[in-house]
C-alpha cells in the first residue's frame, strides 16, 4: 500500500519474517519467562555494590562531610563530578524520544524506550548527589519554597543550585510521565496476555484500563506529540542550567560563556554512549536482534560523532582563550599548558584520550557499524565525560586565584564507595526494569512493521511496487 | 579523655558560695511531680463500683496528660543565675580589669575582658608607656587558665594532699637545712616583680642562706653581661627606634624573642613611606620574621656574620678591607646618630654592637632607660648545678622553671634533684621536672594571681587575679609568707650572706623600706608593699588607682656604673672561628611556641610560623643549595600535603635522628635552623604536636652551635603546612610591593595601578561599571577594613586574636594536613622574587603559549635562594558584589546594611558553593563537629576548656559554613552603647578583634560613611588598592601597597 | 419480537489495512460504527471515522501560561515582595529588575505546569485510572487484532453479512445487559 511505502535503498530497522503477533511474543518475552542465571550474577553484583554505597552515604551523613578528600579549596569534588556525569547520561532518552519523534526518525522506535528508562534511573543518581553533598541533608527540604514559621524565609532564586533544583525536578518528573504514557497501551497488552492472577493483576492496575479506543489513540497521538514538544527545550534547557552552576560563578575555569551549548553537546555525547553500552548488553541478554539492529547502532555512533566533535571544539576554544586572553589567572585553568604538565596531568590527558582521540575512530564505516567496536568505544567515552567534569571541577579549584590558597585532592574511600554504590543502584534499577516492563514501545513498533521491516520490504519488491 | 575534664566546674561566684544552690534550682526549674495522690485520693468515688461517664473521662484526660507532661522532660542543663547580682558582673556586659600577663617568659602589660566572671580575652593596655602590646602567645595565655591538665592540688612525693600538710613538711625539712647549713636554693625565671624578691629577702631573714638563682630556659645572660660590660648595668637596654633611619641588625631577630619588649611599634613607627623612612638591613643565616621584613637581607652562616660585625667595627676605627663591612660602615656614618646596630649569638657581639651605638650616640638608646624583665644569670646557675652535684644543696623551690625539658644536660640534674631532702614544684602543670620534685605546690595562673612587675626602669605594673581560683592552687609568694613566718629562730643578718653569689638579693636589701614580716597573704603584703616603696615616688596617689591603670610611672633611673669594656677581646672572639665545612646552627624561637612554655596551648600549636606557614611541628631549616648536595627533598603528594625527608644530626657527641627538613629560601648556605620548645614529653597537646627537643643542643645557652654534621635518613616526615605555593607565580597584582624612591618620585600609576574594565567608553575604573541599578550606601554605617602591607610585619597577634573573639576551632595536625585549617584571618606569606613576566621575557625565555608550560613559570612557581619576602593578612573581603552571596540556593549568607557579608548559620544547609565562588578562599566548613567531640580533643572538648568562649559568638555546628563576621558583635555593641548615651559613635570606637592586637595598627576599621574617620582617608590613600578588584567584587576591605627602602649592597 | 434489546456485534479483522477497507464499505452501506478497537494507533483512522481533532494541545498551552505566571508570583512575591535580600548586590528593588536571574525558573514552571496537567487532563478524559476494568472486549484487540463494534436493535443478520463481506475473520454477537 502506497501509505505504507519507503524508499528500498533504506535499510530494515526490523529484521527477520516478523508479524504483529511476533513483535507482541518478541516483547512480552522477558516478563513471562524466568529470568536467566546471566541475570541474576549481574543483579546480585549490582545490589552488592548498591548495599555498599549506601553505606557509606550513611557513615557520611552520621560523621561529616569530613570523611570525603575534600579541602578548604577544593570544595566540590567527586560528589559534583558525579553529579553531572549522572545528569549528562540522562540526556539521551528523552532526547531520543523526544526529538527524533519531532523529526519523525523511525529508528527510535526499537530503543526509545530503554533510552528513556536508563535517562529516569540516570536522574535518580543525579538527584542523589546534590542531596548528600550538604553538610546538613536533613535540611535539604529548604532549599523547596515552603511556607515557614518564619514567614519570610525563602529561597534564594538567584542561585544557580536552586535552577537545578527546579530544572532536575522537571526534567525527571516530565521525563517519568513521558516514559509511562507510553507505557500503558503496552502494559495493556502484557496484562490481556498474563496467565498468572497476581501478574494480571499488577499489569492490569499499571495499564489504568487501557483499551485502545480509536478516539484514545487520537489523544495519544496528540500527547506525545506536545510531550515531544516540551521536552526538546527541556533536555537543552536541562544541561544549560546544570552548566550554570559553573558558567554564572567567577571562578577562572568556571566562569566561561560557550559552557551551556558545550554542556549541552558533552551530555547527548555522554547519553548516547552509555544508550550504547546498555543496548549492547541488552540486545544479547533479552535477544532482541531483531530489533536493535546494525543501522540502530550506526545512526547513535553518528550523533556520538558529531556531538564529540562539538565537544572537542568547545575545548580547543577553552584552550585557545586561556591563551588569549592574557591574563595570568588563566594559566592553570582545566585546559591550559599549566594542567596538562601540572600535579594533574593524568586527569587532563585522561580527558583529551577518552573524549577526543578515541571517538574518531567512528568515523569509518566498519567500526561504526561494529556492535564490538562501538560497546568499547562507548565506555571509554563514559570514562571520558567523567573525567571531563573531574577536570572542570576540581583542577580550577585547586588552582584558583590566590597562590596561598592552592591545593590538591585526593578521593577518600567513601568518596569512591559513594560512586560505586550509585553505579549499583543504577543497575539494579535498569535489571529490575529489563525483566518487569516491556522493553521495546511494541504498539509503536507496529506502526512501522509495514514500512521498514525486512519481510514487508521483500514482498513489496516482489510485487514489484515501485 | 582524662575523669577530671568531664567534671562540672562553677558557673558563678554565688553557685561557687553555696554548693546546694544548684541543686535546688534544678530541681524547680523542670517538670514537677505529677500529683497522682492528690488526685486519686477521692477514695469512696473510686470504691464506688459504678463509675460515671464524667468520671471516666476525667480519668482519660487525666491518663493522657499525665502521659503528655511525662514525655516533655527536656534535657537538664545547668544554668545558674545570679541570686545576688556581683555589683561589678552585668550579664551581657564584659568587664575590663587591668593587669599583667607573666608566665615566666613573656609579660606584657593588659586589659582582661571578662564574662559573668570569666575572663574571654586579652587586650593590650594602651595606656602604658612600654610592653603595651599583646603578642600571640600573650593572647592566647588565656587558654591556658582552662587546661584541664593543670595541677588541682598540692601533692607530696606525688600523693594528693592538703596545704597544711604541704606547710609543715616543707617547714620542717627547711628548718633542718638550714640547722645542717645546706642551701636552700629558690631556682626561678627572671621576676622582675620588686614586690617578690622583697618577699624572698624577707625569706632569707628567717632562713639565712637561701639563695636565687635565676634561669630562663632562653637565655639573656650574654646580652645583659655585654650590656654590664659597656653600658655599666646589667639590663637590657631599651631600644627606641622612632626617630631612626637605618637599622642594621647583626643575626638579631628583634621582632622576635631577641628583644624582651616589642620592638614592632616604633619600628613600623620610623617606617612610614617617606623621604625619612627606616632602612633595614639584615644579615642572617635563617630566614626570621626581622629577615622578612627587612629591605636588604644578607644570608650569611653565622660565624660570618659575626666577622663582618667585627670588620665593621674595624671599618669604624680604623680600616676594613670587606667589601660589605665597609658599604654598612659608610652607610651608618652617613647616618649617624639616626642609625642603630643590633646584634645576636655571643657576648662580644651583643657588646660590639652597643659599642658601635654608643659612638655614634644612637638616638634609639637616648631613652636611658633598661628593660628589666630579664635577669638570666649563666655563670650563677652554672655554679648552682656545680654545687648541687656536690652536695652543698639541701633544698630547691623550683618557680616558673622547668630545667629538666630545658637543660642539655638535663640527666645528670635529674639524678642530684632526686636525690635533695627538700625540692618543691611551684608550677601549674606537671612537667618534666616536677616529675623529679617531691613536692608539688601549684600555683596558679596569672588570671588568678596578684602579683607586680617593674618591666622597665620607671615604670611599674601590676596584675590582680579576674577570677576565683579554678583549683586548690595556692601563689608562691603565699607558700614564702607562710613558710617564713615561724617564730623560732632570730633572723640573721643579711650581710654575712654570700652576696656575691646572687646580686638580686643584695639589689633589694639596699632597694626597700624594711617592715614587720607578720603579714599572712600575698595581698597584703602587696599592698603594703606599693604604698611604702612605690605609691609615694609614682604619679598616682593610691593603691587601687594603681589597680585601675594597672601602672603607675615613677621618675627614678638607673645607677650606672663605669663600663670596662673589653674592645680587643671581642674583635679576637669575634674573628677567631674559622670557617669549616661542618654546618652552623643556629637555634631560634617560633612566633607561636616561644621557648616552650605555652607548648600545651593549641591556639599556638595551630598558630602557622608567619616564614614557613607550618603548624604543630618543628623542624631543621635547610638551604636550598645544602639540600641538593644532600639530596634532600620536600614535596607534595596528591592531596597537596606536604612531605619531607629526615636527616640525622650530630652535634659535638650528641646525635638527634630523624630530624625533619623544611628547605627554607633565604637560609644561608652551610648553615641550618632549629626551633626551640618543641619536643615537650609531659601534657596532652604538646605531644600530639611532636617535634623534637633542641634544648638538647642549647649548649652552654648559646644559640649558635658549630661543627655540627647532618647525613640523609631513612622515611619521610609528614608536615602540616597549610600554604603549598610560596610564590605570587607572576601574579603580581595580589601583593602590591614598591621601592621607596618610585613611590616618592613616580606617579601613583606606576606603582600602584588601578584594575579597569574596557567598555563601549573605554577603561573605566571597577566601580564605575556595572550591570544593574546600584544600592545607596551611603546611609548609616558602612564598613570598611584596611590592611596596610607595609606595617605588617607577620606577627600573628591578629590570628589568635581572631580565634579568641569568634570562638574558632582547633582542629588538629591531620586536618591542618588535610588543608582544613579553620583560620578566619589567614597571612599569607609570598616569597616575592626580584624577577616578573617582563624580566624574564627580556631573559628570552618562552611566554605564555598555547603549546607548552611557559618556561617563566619554572622560575616563577619556585622560591630563589634570598627572596624578598610579603606577609598578606586575609579574611572575608565583604564584597559588596559579593559572589558567595548570589549562589547560596537557602540566601543564609546576603549582605548587610553596614557593608558586612552576613552568615546565618543556622540557615546554611552547608552546599559549600559559596567557598568554591569564592576569589579570596576566606571561607571555612565545619567539615565535622569540633565541639565535644573526642575526635577533636582541643579546648572545645572538655567544660573547662569551652569556659574560654565568648557568648557573644554561636559556636558552629557540623555541615556549616563559617567566615570573618568583621566583629559585628563588636560594633553593633559600640552602636548601642553610643545610642543609649544618645551620641554619635566615635570613631577610634569601632573596633574589630585583629585591630585591637595587631601591635603596628597596621589594620584599621571604620565608617566610610563618616568622612573624617581614619579608614575613610586611608581609603583615598594613593597606596590603597582592592585585591583582585577586575573581578568586580567591590571589596569593603582594602590593601595599601608595601614600600621597601632597598638599594643594593 | 415483543421487546427490542440492544445488541452488540464484533467484528474481529487481523489486518490494519482490511480494517479500514472494511469501515469504508460499512460505512457505504450506512451502518454507524460505535467503537473501534486497536492493538495501536492506524494510520488514516481518524478520517476514515471522522473523528474530531482533539483539543488537548490547546489546553497544554493554557496550563503552560498557568505555568509561567505562578513562576513569575513566586519569584515575585519571595525575592521582591516579601523580603527583598542585598543578595550580591543584585537590584531586588523591582522583579523586572531582578527578573533576568528568575529566567530558569520561570521557563522549568512553564513546562512542569504545561506537561503534568495535560497528562492528567488526558487520563481523565480518557477515563485511564490505576486498576481500572479493561475497556477492550477481546484481549487480542492489544496484540495483533482490530475490532469494530456495532450496536443495533434490529436483526444483526445484514450486519453479520456486510461484516463479513467487508473481510471480517471472526463476528461475535452479545446483548447489551440491561
Amino acid at each position: 500500500m502506497s501509505d505504507h511505502y519507503e524508499a528500498p535503498i533504506r535499510e530494515a530497522l526490523i529484521l527477520g519474517d516478523k508479524t504483529y503477533h511476533d513483535i507482541t511474543k518478541d516483547v512480552a518475552r522477558p516478563v513471562e519467562t524466568k529470568a536467566g542465571k546471566l541475570w541474576w550474577i549481574a543483579f546480585l553484583i549490582a545490589l552488592s555494590a548498591l548495599v555498599w554505597g549506601v553505606g557509606c552515604i550513611f557513615y557520611t551523613i552520621g560523621t561529616g562531610i569530613g570523611v570525603w578528600g575534600l579541602n578548604r579549596t577544593v570544595n566540590w569534588a567527586w560528589d559534583i563530578t558525579n553529579f553531572v556525569w549522572w545528569v549528562g547520561i540522562g540526556h539521551a532518552g528523552t532526547l531520543i524520544s523526544a526529538v527524533l519523534l519531532l523529526f519523525r526518525q523511525k529508528w527510535r522506535l526499537s530503543i526509545n524506550r530503554s533510552a528513556e528508562a536508563m535517562t529516569i534511573f540516570a536522574v535518580v543518581q543525579a538527584g542523589l548527589f546534590p542531596i548528600i553533598h550538604m553538610g546538613r541533608p536533613w535540611d535539604a527540604y529548604w532549599v523547596l519554597p515552603i511556607p515557614n514559621q518564619f514567614g519570610t524565609l525563602w529561597p534564594n532564586f538567584n542561585s544557580p543550585l536552586l535552577w537545578d533544583v527546579f530544572a532536575i525536578s522537571t526534567y525527571f518528573s516530565v521525563s517519568t510521565v513521558f516514559w509511562f504514557m507510553g507505557l500503558i497501551p503496552d502494559f495493556a497488552m502484557i496484562r490481556d496476555r498474563a496467565t498468572k492472577p497476581i501478574q494480571k493483576k499488577i499489569y492490569s492496575i499499571l495499564s489504568f484500563g487501557w483499551g485502545g479506543k480509536a478516539k484514545h489513540w487520537q489523544r495519544f497521538e496528540e500527547i506525545s506529540l506536545v510531550l515531544a514538544g516540551l521536552c526538546t527545550p527541556l533536555v537543552f534547557s536541562v544541561h544549560t542550567i546544570v552548566s550554570f552552576d559553573f558558567a554564572t560563578s567567577v571562578i577562572k575555569g568556571w566562569h566561561s560563556t560557550i559552557f551551556p551549548p558545550y554542556f549541552v553537546a558533552g551530555a547527548i555525547f555522554s547519553g548516547f554512549a552509555m544508550v550504547q553500552t546498555l543496548l549492547g548488553i541488552a540486545r544479547k541478554v533479552l535477544h532482541l536482534e531483531d530489533y536493535i539492529t546494525r543501522k540502530h547502532i550506526e545512526y547513535m555512533n553518528i550523533v556520538i560523532v558529531v556531538t564529540g566533535g562539538m565537544v572537542a571544539v568547545a575545548y580547543i576554544s577553552e584552550f585557545i582563550l586561556a591563551w588569549y586572553s592574557g591574563s595570568p589567572f588563566e594559566d592553570f585553568t582545566y585546559f591550559s599548558p599549566g594542567a596538562a604538565t601540572g600535579p594533574f596531568w593524568w586527569a587532563f590527558w585522561a580527558l583529551i584520550i577518552c573524549n577526543v582521540l578515541i571517538p574518531q575512530a567512528l568515523w569509518f564505516k566498519p567500526v561504526r557499524r561494529s556492535f564490538f567496536w562501538s560497546y568499547v568505544i562507548s565506555i571509554f567515552i563514559n570514562i571520558g565525560m567523567w573525567f571531563e567534569r573531574f577536570d572542570i571541577i576540581v583542577l580550577n579549584l585547586s588552582h584558583d586565584y590566590l597562590p596561598s590558597s592552592w591545593t590538591g585532592f585526593l578521593p577518600s574511600f567513601v568518596d569512591i564507595g559513594i560512586f560505586i554504590g550509585t553505579n549499583g543502584f543504577f543497575f539494579v534499577l535498569y535489571l529490575l526494569y529489563a525483566r518487569t516492563f516491556p522493553v521495546i514501545a511494541q504498539a509503536e513498533l507496529k506502526t512501522i512493521l509495514k514500512s521498514s521491516s525486512e519481510k514487508h520490504k521483500k514482498l513489496r519488491d516482489e510485487q514489484g511496487h515501485h | 579523655m582524662s575523669i577530671d575534664s568531664k567534671r562540672k566546674y562553677w558557673r558563678g561566684l554565688p553557685e561557687l558560695k553555696d554548693e546546694t544552690l544548684k541543686d535546688q534550682l534544678a530541681s524547680k526549674e523542670f517538670t514537677q511531680q505529677i500529683p497522682v495522690e492528690v488526685f486519686l485520693s477521692d477514695q469512696k468515688k473510686l470504691e464506688s463500683g459504678n463509675t460515671s461517664r464524667r468520671d471516666f473521662l476525667k480519668w482519660m484526660g487525666f491518663s493522657t496528660a499525665a502521659a503528655t507532661l511525662a514525655a516533655c522532660d527536656g534535657p537538664l542543663i545547668h544554668s545558674i543565675p545570679y541570686m545576688a547580682k556581683p555589683n561589678s558582673v552585668t550579664p551581657g556586659i564584659p568587664t575590663y580589669y587591668a593587669s599583667t600577663m607573666f608566665d615566666g617568659f613573656d609579660l606584657g602589660s593588659v586589659l582582661v575582658k571578662t564574662r559573668e566572671g570569666r575572663p574571654i580575652k586579652l587586650e593590650p593596655n594602651t595606656t602604658a608607656k612600654y610592653f603595651n602590646t599583646t603578642s600571640a602567645r600573650i593572647q592566647a595565655s588565656l587558654l591556658s587558665l582552662y587546661d584541664t591538665e593543670r595541677l588541682k592540688n598540692p601533692h607530696i612525693q606525688g600523693k594528693k594532699t592538703s596545704w597544711e600538710e604541704v606547710d609543715a613538711y616543707v617547714i620542717e625539712r627547711l628548718k633542718k637545712i638550714t640547722e645542717d647549713g645546706k642551701q636552700i636554693v629558690i631556682l626561678t625565671s627572671s621576676l622582675s616583680s620588686p614586690s617578690t624578691k622583697r618577699l624572698i629577702w624577707d625569706f632569707s631573714q628567717t632562713y639565712p642562706n637561701t639563695r636565687v638563682v635565676t634561669y630562663d630556659a632562653l637565655s639573656y645572660s650574654q646580652a645583659l653581661d655585654a650590656a654590664e660590660e659597656v653600658l655599666g648595668f646589667r639590663a637590657l637596654p631599651l631600644y627606641d627606634l622612632s626617630q631612626t633611619e637605618l637599622l642594621v641588625s647583626f643575626d638579631a631577630d628583634f621582632l622576635g624573642s631577641w628583644s624582651a619588649e616589642s620592638l614592632e611599634h616604633s619600628y613600623i613607627q620610623s617606617r612610614k613611606p617617606g623621604p625619612s623612612m627606616l632602612r633595614h638591613i639584615q644579615l642572617e643565616s635563617n630566614m626570621t620574621l626581622s629577615g622578612a621584613n627587612s629591605d636588604t637581607r644578607i644570608p650569611l652562616r653565622p660565624s660570618a656574620i659575626k666577622r663582618i660585625l667585627a670588620e665593621v667595627y674595624k671599618a669604624f676605627n680604623g680600616r676594613s678591607d670587606d667589601k660589605i663591612a665597609q658599604s654598612i660602615a659608610t652607610e651608618i656614618q652617613s647616618k649617624g646618630h639616626k642609625a642603630i646596630v643590633l646584634a645576636d649569638g655571643s657576648k662580644e657581639a651583643h657588646a660590639l654592637a652597643l659599642l658601635i651605638n654608643k659612638q655614634i650616640q644612637s638616638l634609639a638608646l637616648s631613652t636611658n632607660r633598661f628593660v628589666l624583665t630579664k635577669e638570666s644569670d649563666d655563670k650563677a646557675f652554672n655554679r648552682f648545678v656545680q654545687d648541687l652535684k656536690d652536695g652543698h644543696i639541701g633544698a630547691i623551690l623550683a618557680y616558673h622553671v622547668n630545667p629538666l625539658y630545658s637543660l642539655p644536660q638535663a640527666q645528670e640534674l635529674k639524678a642530684s634533684l632526686e636525690k635533695l631532702e627538700l625540692s618543691v614544684s611551684f608550677s601549674m602543670k606537671e612537667d618534666e621536672t616536677s616529675e623529679a620534685m617531691g613536692v608539688w605546690a601549684p600555683i596558679p595562673h596569672w588570671l588568678e594571681s596578684w602579683g607586680d612587675s617593674q618591666p622597665v626602669t620607671g615604670m611599674y605594673t601590676l596584675m590582680q587575679p579576674t577570677i576565683q581560683p579554678i583549683f586548690n592552687t595556692r601563689q608562691f609568694q603565699d607558700s614564702l609568707l607562710i613558710w617564713k613566718n615561724i617564730q623560732s629562730r632570730e633572723a640573721k643578718d643579711i650581710t654575712n650572706h654570700p652576696d656575691d653569689e646572687s646580686h638580686l638579693l643584695a639589689n633589694i636589701s639596699s632597694g626597700y623600706k624594711k617592715y614587720d614580716g607578720k603579714i599572712r597573704n600575698y595581698y597584703d603584703y602587696l599592698r603594703k608593699f606599693w604604698e611604702q616603696n612605690i605609691i609615694p615616688q609614682s604619679n598616682i596617689d593610691s593603691f587601687n588607682k594603681a589597680l585601675f591603670h594597672g601602672i603607675v610611672e615613677t621618675r627614678e633611673s638607673n645607677s650606672q656604673s663605669i663600663a670596662k669594656a673589653h674592645t680587643s677581646e671581642y674583635l679576637n672572639h669575634l674573628t677567631s672561628p674559622k670557617n669549616t665545612k661542618d654546618f652552623e646552627l643556629k637555634l631560634y624561637t617560633k612566633t607561636g611556641i616561644g621557648d616552650g612554655t605555652q607548648a600545651n596551648n593549641p591556639w599556638l600549636q595551630e598558630l602557622p610560623d608567619p616564614i614557613t606557614r607550618t603548624t604543630w611541628d618543628n623542624y631543621l631549616t635547610l638551604s636550598s643549595a645544602d639540600a641538593k648536595k644532600l639530596g634532600i627533598e620536600n614535596w607534595h603528594i596528591g592531596d597537596g600535603a606536604m612531605n619531607g625527608h629526615r636527616v640525622n644530626l650530630t652535634a659535638q657527641g650528641i646525635t638527634i635522628k630523624n630530624l625533619p627538613v623544611y628547605i627554607q629560601p633565604g637560609q644561608a648556605v652551610g648553615s641550618i635552623g632549629l626551633a626551640l620548645g618543641y619536643g615537650r614529653t609531659k601534657g596532652k597537646i604538646a605531644r600530639q604536636a611532636g617535634g623534637i627537643n633542641a634544648y638538647t643542643l642549647y649548649k652552654d645557652f648559646n644559640l649558635i652551635q658549630l661543627d655540627i654534621q647532618i647525613e640523609k635518613a631513612e622515611g619521610t616526615h609528614e608536615f602540616a603546612c597549610i600554604q603549598l605555593q610560596h610564590t605570587m607565580v607572576g601574579r603580581t597584582s595580589i601583593a602590591r610591593e614598591t621601592d621607596l624612591e618610585t613611590f616618592l618620585t613616580q606617579p601613583k600609576e606606576v606603582w600602584n595601578e588601578d584594575e579597569k574594565f574596557g567598555t563601549y567608553k573605554g577603561k573605566l575604573p571597577t566601580d564605575k561599571v556595572t550591570l544593574w541599578k546600584e544600592r545607596d550606601r551611603t546611609q548609616g554605617h558602612h564598613f570598611n577594613l584596611s590592611l596596610d602591607l607595609n606595617s605588617c610585619t607577620g606577627c600573628g597577634a591578629c590570628i589568635i586574636a581572631c580565634h579568641a573573639e569568634n570562638n574558632v576551632p582547633v582542629v588538629g595536625k591531620d586536618e591542618i594536613r588535610k588543608s582544613r585549617d579553620m583560620h578566619w584571618l589567614r597571612i599569607d606569606r609570598y616569597y616575592s622574587s626580584g624577577e616578573n613576566f617582563e624580566s624574564l621575557a627580556e631573559k628570552g625565555l618562552s611566554e605564555k603559549n598555547i603549546f607548552s608550560e611557559p618556561e617563566m613559570y619554572t622560575y616563577l612557581l619556585e622560591p630563589e635562594a634570598n627572596p624578598q619576602v610579603i606577609f598578606q593578612p586575609v579574611m572575608c573581603q565583604h564584597c559588596n558584589h559579593a559572589p558567595c552571596e548570589t549562589v547560596c540556593p537557602v540566601a543564609a549568607t546576603s549582605h548587610g546594611q553596614q557593608g558586612q557579608n552576613m552568615m546565618a548559620y543556622n540557615r546554611c544547609v552547608g552546599t559549600r558553593y559559596c567557598a568554591n565562588n569564592c576569589p579570596y578562599k576566606v571561607r571555612r566548613f565545619n567539615w565535622f563537629n569540633y565541639v565535644e567531640n573526642d575526635k577533636f580533643d582541643f579546648n572545645m572538648n572538655d567544660d573547662l576548656g569551652r569556659m574560654v568562649l565568648n557568648p557573644d559568638v554561636v559556636v558552629r555546628t557540623r555541615g556549616v559554613m563559617e567566615k570573618c563576621s568583621m566583629c559585628i558583635q563588636m560594633t553593633q555593641s559600640t552602636i548601642l552603647k553610643a545610642k543609649k548615651a544618645g551620641r554619635k559613635v566615635k570613631d577610634e570606637e569601632f573596633q574589630t578583634a585583629c585591630t585591637k592586637a595587631c601591635p603596628t595598627s597596621a589594620i584599621s576599621f571604620g565608617d566610610i560613611n563618616d568622612a573624617s574617620s581614619e579608614v575613610a582617608q586611608k581609603l583615598k590613600d594613593d597606596r590603597s588598592y582592592k585585591l583582585l578588584d577586575f573581578i568586580g567584587t567591590r571589596p569593603n576591605v582594602f590593601y595599601q601597597v608595601k614600600v621597601k627602602n632597598s638599594k643594593k649592597v | 419480537m415483543s421487546k427490542a434489546t440492544t445488541k452488540i456485534v464484533y467484528g474481529i479483522y487481523d489486518d490494519d489495512d482490511v480494517l479500514l477497507e472494511g469501515i469504508k464499505s460499512l460505512q457505504n452501506k450506512g451502518i454507524k460504527i460505535h467503537e473501534i478497537y486497536i492493538p495501536f494507533p492506524v494510520h488514516g483512522l481518524d478520517k476514515a471515522l471522522g473523528l474530531k481533532e482533539t483539543r488537548i494541545s490547546k489546553l497544554a498551552f493554557a496550563y503552560g501560561l498557568f505555568g509561567t505566571t505562578l513562576a513569575t508570583a513566586l519569584t515575585w512575591y519571595t525575592m521582591n515582595h516579601d523580603w527583598p535580600q542585598d543578595i550580591g548586590g543584585k537590584p531586588a528593588f523591582a522583579w523586572y529588575m531582578n527578573m533576568p536571574a528568575f529566567v530558569p525558573i520561570i521557563f522549568e514552571l512553564t513546562i512542569f505546569c504545561a506537561a503534568h496537567f495535560m497528562c492528567i487532563t488526558y487520563l481523565i478524559r480518557c477515563r485511564l485510572f490505576p486498576s481500572a476494568q479493561p475497556q477492550n472486549p477481546d484481549p487480542r484487540t492489544t496484540d495483533d487484532k482490530f475490532l469494530i463494534e456495532l450496536r443495533t436493535e434490529q436483526n444483526t443478520d445484514d450486519l453479520i453479512s456486510s461484516l463479513k463481506k467487508s473481510g471480517a475473520m471472526e463476528i461475535t454477537i452479545k446483548e447489551l445487559a440491561s
